[in-house]
């Protein structure tokens, strides 16, 4: 079987300044569909940069991504833009939204990118929204939102297209324990129902109990959960 | 990419969002495009005037008027005469055509009514110099000097008809308790430059019957045309010198089309570079601003556009969506600079005293200018826009 993901010996250097800063330094994962990854790990250790990286929103310095067996490396930007519309679904750290927006046009705009008509996607974007327990909140705007309704638009908004993958960083950092639980427990049955790969960063003990597999980042390297980290 | 009617949704509610900072920049290129739609406008108007008098009558065209000339104690008030004018050509060899003018504001009886119009003493030489033609009947000729005849402008044929059909050729108006009789009905005229007064509305007579039948008639103006290799500066000089020493105390002034045109081209020319120079700073000014504004905008919605950036939106979407909204304020001002350029221009041109009228390609062009304005204005704020990281620009919130 071909994994979703495969990503061979990733690196990924900032700098600033004088100052250069491994935020990952020779990852390496493999993931097979509807496998469900959670990962954790300290503050600073890469996790988001190793999400935006398997987002296509940043480029490694070294090593391969495959992405269905697919080499992302040789694509340009505007193939690299429809892959991660069509494949990629988002939950990021905060809940950025688009303030002139309401809530199901907010979780519209990826089939919108897509090339799909606004009504139809806004359809589509209420029935998600609907079954977060949203409903009611479909025509409100961002600033008329909790954070946790809007934590739960933002993955309305990263399920609507049902994406190959989904990316989430911290998606249940502002939600009560019951909201959250019951939320992770929509994308899970999201990614059974369409086989889709969940790659979950999350400091949750209930979330990471619910991944397939868990990984630790660590200094930009990442472990098996459990496994020793060498000295 | 994603239809340009989403890009331009998105781009209205974004310019709404920031009204207050785009109006200033609005407002100056409202300016700018309102001053380049008037010099244009002007300049179109001051060409078209000038080829209108090159393509009817050249420029070798002059007119003198008699100005208030001081009256010699206890005798007459000196006058040109006809006799005078018909010795012009001889002093003057450079005048080829010499049209004398009498003009009397004339009360014409007709079947019973009566109508006000200004009754005009001419040559045949006036005929031709104005290049006039018969819609009815015939024109007058200088064989007509000792008849009682007369020539109906479009105009007032019309309202000497009263609304009815019938022929006017061969029917008699009076003058003063004269009749005269109707030979002819003029096609719709346009006098040269130089004269003064709409000839569809006046009625014509031989200049030696006006003489003759209307008291105190005299010239007051003489049209002449000179040979195109004169000097025309000259020739007006030398008509005055002639005209003033023939009769004693009598004043007049001449001007030559050429002149006139001279200094059409002299006031345009003024106005086109106070114009210029307001437009032209007022644009820059306005576009800076637009640009200004844009820049802003890009960094403030640095978060949005790394989130469209990530929901799927290609660079080419980010930067439509940029220059959309540039183009959008710039077509809002080209919108409001239009109007305020064609009210400069009328302005202008009434104060000028040149006719006005508005090619319908200016107003397109200033808003084609404005579009031009919001292309270069938006150009870079949306270059960098599109070239946002996203990774980097979502996270700028937290
Ligand atoms: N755009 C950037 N420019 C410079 N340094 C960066 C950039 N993004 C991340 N870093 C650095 O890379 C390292 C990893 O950052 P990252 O955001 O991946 O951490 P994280 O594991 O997600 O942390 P947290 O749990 O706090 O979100 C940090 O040291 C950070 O300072
Ligand atoms: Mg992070």
């Amino acid at each position: 079987m071909t994994p979703v993901i495969e990503i061979e010996a990733l690196e990924r250097t900032f700098h600033v300044g004088p100052v250069a800063i491994a935020a990952l330094r020779g990852v390496s994962l493999r993931i097979f569909p509807g496998e469900t990854v959670a990962i954790d790990g300290p503050s600073g250790s890469g996790k988001s940069t190793l999400l935006n990286l398997l987002g296509l929103l940043d480029r490694p310095d070294a090593g391969t991504y495959r992405l269905d067996g697919r080499d992302l490396g040789v694509l340009d930007d505007d193939e690299r833009t429809v892959l991660r519309n069509q494949k990629i679904g988002f939950v990021f750290q905060s809940s950025p939204m688009l303030p002139r927006l309401t809530a199901e046009e907010n979780a519209a705009v990826p089939l919108v990118y897509r090339g799909q008509r606004p009504y139809a996607a806004r359809r589509a974007a209420r029935a998600v929204l609907a079954r977060l327990g949203l409903e009611a909140f479909a025509k409100h705007r961002p600033g008329q939102l909790s954070g946790g309704q809007l934590q739960r638009v933002a993955i309305a908004r990263a399920l609507v297209g049902s994406p190959r993958l989904i990316l989430a960083d911290e998606p249940t950092a502002s939600l009560d324990p019951r909201t959250g639980a019951e939320t992770m427990r929509h994308v899970r049955d999201h990614c059974r129902d369409t086989g889709a790969v969940l790659v979950l960063i999350s400091h949750n003990p209930a979330d990471l109990a619910a991944g397939d597999r868990r990984h630790v980042l660590e200094a930009g390297r990442l472990h098996a959960a459990g496994a020793t980290v060498p000295a | 990419m994603i239809p340009h009617a989403t890009n331009l949704r998105i781009a209205v509610h974004s310019l709404a969002d920031a009204w207050r900072r785009n109006l200033l920049a609005l407002a100056g290129l409202a300016v700018g495009i309102g001053a380049v739609v008037a010099m244009l406008a002007l300049t179109l108007i001051v060409r078209r005037e000038s080829l209108e008098q090159f393509d009817r009558t050249g420029t070798d065209v002059i007119v003198i008027r008699k100005t208030s000339g001081a009256t010699p104690a206890g005798r007459r008030a000196p006058a040109i005469d006809l006799d005078l004018v018909r010795r012009l050509p001889e002093a003057v060899p450079a005048l080829r055509r010499v049209a004398p003018l009498m003009e009397r504001r004339s009360a014409i009886g007709f079947t019973g009514r009566t109508v006000q119009a200004p009754l005009l003493g001419v040559t045949e030489a006036f005929v031709d110099l104005n290049g006039l033609t018969a819609a009815e009947g015939r024109l007058l000729t200088d064989l007509d000097r000792t008849e009682s005849f007369v020539v109906v402008g479009r105009d007032q044929a019309r309202s000497l008809r009263g609304g009815g059909e019938g022929p006017l050729v061969g029917r008699q108006v009076s003058v003063d308790g004269r009749l005269l009789t109707i030979i002819g009905v003029l096609a719709p005229a346009q006098a040269i430059k130089l004269h003064q007064g709409d000839l569809n509305q006046a009625v014509l007579m031989h200049a030696e019957s006006f003489a003759r039948i209307v008291e105190g008639a005299e010239i007051g103006v003489v049209y002449a045309q000179h040979a195109a290799a004169a000097e025309t500066a000259q020739v007006v000089d030398d008509a005055v010198a002639f005209l003033q020493a023939a009769a004693e105390g009598l004043a007049v002034q001449g001007v030559s089309a050429a002149a006139l045109l001279e200094e059409m081209h002299r006031q345009l020319k003024l106005f086109a570079l106070l114009l210029g120079a307001t437009g032209s700073i007022a644009l820059v000014l306005g576009g800076t601003g637009i640009m200004n504004s844009l820049m802003l905008a890009v960094a403030q919605r640095r978060v949005e556009i790394g989130l469209r950036r990530a929901l799927g939106a290609l660079r080419g979407d980010i930067q439509a969506q940029f220059l959309f909204e540039a183009i959008l304020l710039c077509g809002a001002g080209g919108a409001l600079g239009v109007p305020l350029g064609v009210a400069a221009t009328k302005a202008i041109a009434a104060y000028a005293q040149w006719d006005y009228a508005l090619p319908g390609a200016i107003p397109v062009l200033g808003l084609g200018l404005a579009a031009a304005v919001g292309v270069l204005a938006g150009f870079f704020p949306a270059y960098q826009a599109a070239r946002l990281e996203p990774a980097a620009a979502i996270k700028s919130v937290a």
